[in-house]
C-alpha cells in the first residue's frame, strides 16, 4: 500500500476512531487501526469487537493499493507532530512507513487479514427512525444507564417499538428514565444497546444516516462511515410496571430556579431533602458530619399541605440538563414512593432517599 | 469519669445465683449445638427486648432437670457412642487455676480438672439477668451504655464529684452483689478505654480510680495486644517495628495516622484523650445469627436449616424494624474449610427476599458438595437510616413494599404468638 492524503484528513479520521482501539493490551491486533486503500477510497477501521468504526474518503492519492495496521495511538501521536501538508503512508516489508519531507516514521504491523471483520448489512432490516431525533433523545437518557451492573441488561439502553409508540428507556436500577416516540415503523420489536455504543454514536451523528439491525447488532451508515455495536442480550425489566399510574400532586416548577438551589446544596451533600410549601420551596442537605447547607425559593406551590422529599440531587440534575425549556413538572404521590419528573415525552422517574 | 463494669466469670455467676452450692467449687459453661432451632418437635422461642448491642432478640427455652443440674451437662455433650463434645465458654476462677481457658474443649478442661462441675450454657437465663441489671444500673447512673452481655459503661459526670468516685463505686458493687449476688468489677478514668483495660487488672471484684495524671504510668507497660482495638494485623506491625507496650506504641503516632481515621482514634484511645462519649442508645449497626450443629451430608437438611435461620433473622430485623442492604453469609465444612460471601443488594428488606437471597446464596457457597456441614452464619448489616441514607431499587419496589407489608403482618402475629406460629412448609422436610 502507497497513498498520499493531507494530514488535516487523516488527523481527523484518527482523533474519531480513538475511542474504540484497545488501550490496555498492545499485543492484539484491535489496538489496532487497519488501514486499506482501493478504488480511489482509503478506509480507516477501529474495532475492539463490541463496537467498531469505519472511516472512508476519497481525498487520497493511491499510488499503490493495499492494506495495513498500525498502533492506534502512536499512529495519531506521529501524524499530530508533523505539518500540515501531505503525508505518504507506506508498506515496506510488513511495516508501516509514515514520512513527510525529510521526517520518516516506522511503525510496525500485525498481519491486515486478521483484523476483525465488520458485520455486514445484508439481511438485516433498516430501522426506519428519524435518526438525529433518536440520537438526540438518546441522548437524553444517556446518563441514567447503569455501569457495571451484572445484569447487563441494565448497562445499556431499550429502545422498544410497539404498536403505537416507540419507548427509549434506560435504568441505573434507582431511577428510570423514558422517552417516548411517535412510532412509524410497522412491526414490534426491541434491542439494547451498551452505553458506550450510546456515548460513541453521540460523537458521530452529524449527517443524515440509515440504520440496520438484528436480533445481535446494530449498525449506523452514512457517506463517510459506518458505525457497529453489538446488541446486549438480555431481557429488560418490565419498566411499564414501574410508572405510577395515578398521581395525587403535579407541580409546575422552573427549571432555572430549582437548577441554581440545587447546584448549591449538592456543593455539601449530593443527598437533599426539599420541602413544599403554599408559599415557598425549601432546601436542605442531609448528612451527618456537621455540616449543613439551606436555601430557599419563593413558589407559590398552590398546595394545602407541605409535600416533603428526600433525594439524590444527581438524579433531579441529571433530568434538568436535558430540559431546554422554561419549566418542568414534578408528578407525587407520597413520601417513600417513587416520583416522576416530567417535560414534555421525557419522563424520569425517581426512587425517593429512605431515611 | 466514665465507668467500666465488668461481671466476673459472668456465665459461672449468674449459674451461681440460682445454684448457690456451685459457689468455691471448679466450674465451667460450656456451649454445645444448639438442640432446639431445627427441631421438628415445637419450640418455645422466647423474644427478648432488645437489650443492647450485643444481646441477641431470640434464645429458646431449655428444659434442665434443676433437680439433678450437675448431670445435665452428660445428655448435652457425651454422644452415644461415649465420645464428649462441647467447649468452654465461661469458668470460674477455681477453674482458672487448672489452666482452663475461654474456647477450651470441654474433654481437654475434664483431663485438666477431674472434679469439674460442667454446666450446659442456658442463654435465656444470661440474657433475661443482664437485662435486669441493666435496668438497675440505669436508675444508679445517669448514662448508661451496655457494651456486652456482661460489660457496661457509666458516665457520671456531673453525678459524682471525682473525689467521691471510689466511694461511690465500691458502694455500687457492694449493692449489685447484694441485690443480685453477682460479683462485678469497676473501674473509673476519664476514658472509656482506659477503664476497660483497668477492669482486666482488677479482677475478681475490685475497683480502681484512674487520676487523670495516673493515667500514662498505668498504660505504659500494657502489651499492646491487650488493648481493646489493637487487632492481629496492627499487632503483627507493631511488633515488626519492636513495639510492645504501650509505652512504646505512644511513641510511634506515625504508625497509626498511617491507618487513617481509626488509626488517629486509636492513637487517642491509647493516650486515653479520645474523649469518647457513653453511647446510652446506640445505633445498630448489624444483626446476625448463627449455629453449630452435628457436621451432616445431606443438602436438603442444609437448606432447611438455611431457611430456618433466615427466617428468624428476619423476623429480628422486623422487630428491629432494621433496612439492612449488605448480607453475609458463611458456611463451614469439617476440616477446618469455610466458604463465606458478603453482598450488598440496595432493596427495601422483606422476609420473602432474604429467604430467597440466602438460599441462592448457599448455592453459590457451597463448593464442597462432598464434604459435611456443621456450622452456618448469617448477618445483616449496612442498615439505611438517618445517617446512612440510600435510595433503593426502584425495579423491585413495588414487589418489595407489598412483601414489606406481609412481612409486618407476620411480625405482628409472631409478637402475638410465638415467632414459630407461622413457619414454611419446607421446614417440615423430612418428617413428612
Amino acid at each position: 500500500m502507497k497513498v498520499a492524503i493531507r494530514k488535516s484528513i487523516l488527523e481527523n479520521m484518527l482523533i474519531n476512531t480513538q475511542s474504540y482501539l484497545e488501550k490496555k493490551d498492545l499485543s492484539q491486533i484491535t489496538a489496532h487501526l487497519f488501514m486499506s486503500a482501493e478504488n480511489d477510497n482509503f478506509i480507516l477501521k477501529a474495532s475492539d469487537y463490541e463496537m467498531g468504526l469505519q472511516y472512508t474518503t476519497h481525498e487520497v492519492k493511491i499510488v499503490n493499493e493495499g492494506m495495513a495496521t498500525a498502533n492506534g495511538k502512536k499512529f495519531l501521536d506521529v501524524i499530530k507532530g508533523l505539518r500540515e501538508d501531505d503525508i505518504i503512508l507506506e508498506t515496506i516489508n510488513d511495516y508501516l512507513y509514515i514520512k513527510q519531507n525529510s521526517s520518516k516514521f516506522k511503525l510496525p504491523m500485525f498481519n491486515p487479514t486478521e483484523f476483525p471483520k465488520f458485520p455486514t448489512i445484508d439481511e438485516k432490516s433498516k430501522l426506519q427512525i428519524n435518526s438525529t431525533y433518536l440520537v438526540k433523545s438518546l441522548k437524553k437518557i444517556a446518563n441514567t444507564i447503569d455501569t457495571n451492573n451484572p445484569k447487563y441488561e441494565l448497562n445499556g439502553a431499550l429502545i422498544d417499538i410497539k404498536e403505537k409508540n416507540i419507548n427509549l428507556v434506560a435504568t441505573d436500577t434507582r431511577r428510570l428514565a423514558i422517552v417516548k416516540m411517535e412510532n412509524e415503523i410497522e412491526d414490534t420489536f426491541s434491542i439494547i444497546i451498551p452505553k458506550k455504543a450510546i456515548n460513541e454514536i453521540q460523537k458521530l451523528f452529524f449527517d443524515t444516516i440509515e440504520m440496520f439491525y438484528d436480533q445481535f447488532t446494530l449498525i449506523a451508515k452514512s457517506k463517510n462511515f459506518i458505525f457497529y455495536t453489538k446488541l446486549i442480550n438480555g431481557k429488560f425489566p418490565d419498566y411499564e410496571r414501574i410508572i405510577p399510574k395515578n398521581i395525587n400532586f403535579r407541580l409546575l416548577l422552573s427549571r432555572d430556579k430549582m437548577l441554581a438551589s440545587l447546584k448549591q446544596i449538592a456543593i455539601i451533600s449530593n443527598e437533599i431533602k426539599i420541602t413544599f410549601k403554599t408559599n415557598n420551596i425549601v432546601f436542605e442537605s442531609l448528612n451527618s458530619d456537621n455540616t449543613e447547607a439551606k436555601t430557599e425559593i419563593e413558589f407559590k406551590t398552590g398546595l394545602d399541605e407541605e409535600i416533603v422529599l428526600a433525594l439524590n440531587a444527581r438524579y433531579i440534575l441529571d433530568f434538568l440538563s436535558n430540559v431546554d425549556e422554561e419549566n418542568f413538572t414534578l408528578a407525587y404521590n407520597d413520601s417513600g414512593l417513587p416520583f416522576i419528573l416530567e417535560n414534555n415525552e421525557f419522563i424520569t422517574i425517581v426512587m425517593p432517599i429512605t431515611l | 469519669m466514665k465507668l467500666h463494669m465488668d461481671l466476673d466469670c459472668y456465665f459461672v455467676s449468674a449459674e451461681r445465683t440460682r445454684y448457690p452450692f456451685l459457689k468455691n467449687h471448679p466450674v465451667v459453661v460450656v456451649k454445645g449445638s444448639d438442640k432446639h432451632i431445627f427441631a421438628h418437635t415445637k419450640k418455645e422461642g422466647v423474644i427478648l427486648g432488645d437489650s443492647g448491642a450485643f444481646n441477641s432478640v431470640l434464645e429458646f427455652r431449655n428444659h434442665y432437670d434443676t433437680g439433678d443440674i450437675l448431670n445435665e451437662w452428660k445428655k448435652e455433650f457425651i454422644d452415644a457412642d461415649g465420645s464428649i463434645h462441647g467447649i468452654v465458654i465461661a469458668k470460674s476462677y477455681e477453674a482458672k487455676r487448672f489452666k482452663i481457658k475461654t474456647g477450651t474443649p470441654l474433654k481437654e478442661a475434664l483431663y485438666m480438672c477431674p472434679h469439674l462441675i460442667v454446666l450446659p450454657s442456658d442463654h435465656l437465663f444470661y440474657q433475661t439477668l443482664s437485662y435486669k441489671l441493666k435496668l438497675f444500673l440505669e436508675s444508679k447512673i445517669p448514662l448508661l451504655e451496655q457494651y456486652s452481655i456482661d460489660e457496661f459503661f457509666g458516665d457520671i459526670k456531673g453525678w459524682i464529684s471525682k473525689e467521691d468516685t471510689l466511694e461511690f463505686i465500691v458502694h455500687l458493687q457492694n449493692e449489685i452483689l447484694e441485690k443480685f449476688d453477682l460479683p462485678i468489677s469497676i473501674a473509673a478514668c476519664k476514658s472509656k478505654w482506659v477503664a476497660k483495660l483497668a477492669t482486666d487488672t482488677i479482677k475478681p471484684y475490685g475497683c480502681k480510680v484512674i487520676e487523670d495524671t495516673q493515667i500514662q504510668a498505668f498504660t505504659n507497660p500494657i502489651k499492646i495486644e491487650d488493648f481493646p482495638g489493637i487487632g492481629r494485623a496492627i499487632e503483627r506491625r507493631l511488633k515488626s517495628y519492636g513495639i510492645e507496650t504501650l509505652e512504646d506504641a505512644k511513641r510511634v503516632p506515625a504508625i497509626f495516622a498511617s491507618y487513617g481515621k481509626t488509626g488517629r482514634e486509636l492513637y487517642a484511645r491509647i493516650q486515653g484523650e479520645d474523649c469518647e462519649l457513653v453511647l446510652p442508645s446506640r445505633v445498630r449497626k448489624g444483626i446476625g445469627i448463627s449455629r453449630n450443629f452435628a457436621a451432616l451430608q445431606e443438602r436438603g437438611e442444609i437448606q432447611r436449616r438455611v431457611l430456618i435461620l433466615a427466617r428468624y433473622l428476619s423476623f429480628t430485623i422486623a422487630r428491629l424494624d432494621l433496612k439492612p442492604t449488605t448480607f453475609y453469609m458463611k458456611i463451614r465444612y469439617q476440616y477446618g474449610v469455610k466458604s463465606a460471601k458478603s453482598i450488598t443488594i440496595d432493596r427495601l428488606f422483606n422476609e420473602s427476599f432474604f429467604t430467597k437471597l440466602t438460599q441462592e446464596l448457599l448455592r453459590e457457597l457451597d463448593i464442597h458438595r462432598g464434604y459435611k456441614i456443621h456450622f452456618i452464619a448469617l448477618s445483616a448489616t449496612n442498615c439505611v437510616d438517618r445517617y446512612n441514607p440510600k435510595s433503593l431499587s426502584i425495579l423491585d419496589f413495588t414487589k418489595d413494599a407489598k412483601n414489606a407489608k406481609l412481612m409486618q403482618g407476620l411480625t405482628k402475629i409472631r409478637n402475638k404468638y410465638g415467632v414459630d406460629m407461622i413457619t414454611y412448609g419446607k421446614e417440615m422436610a423430612g418428617i413428612l
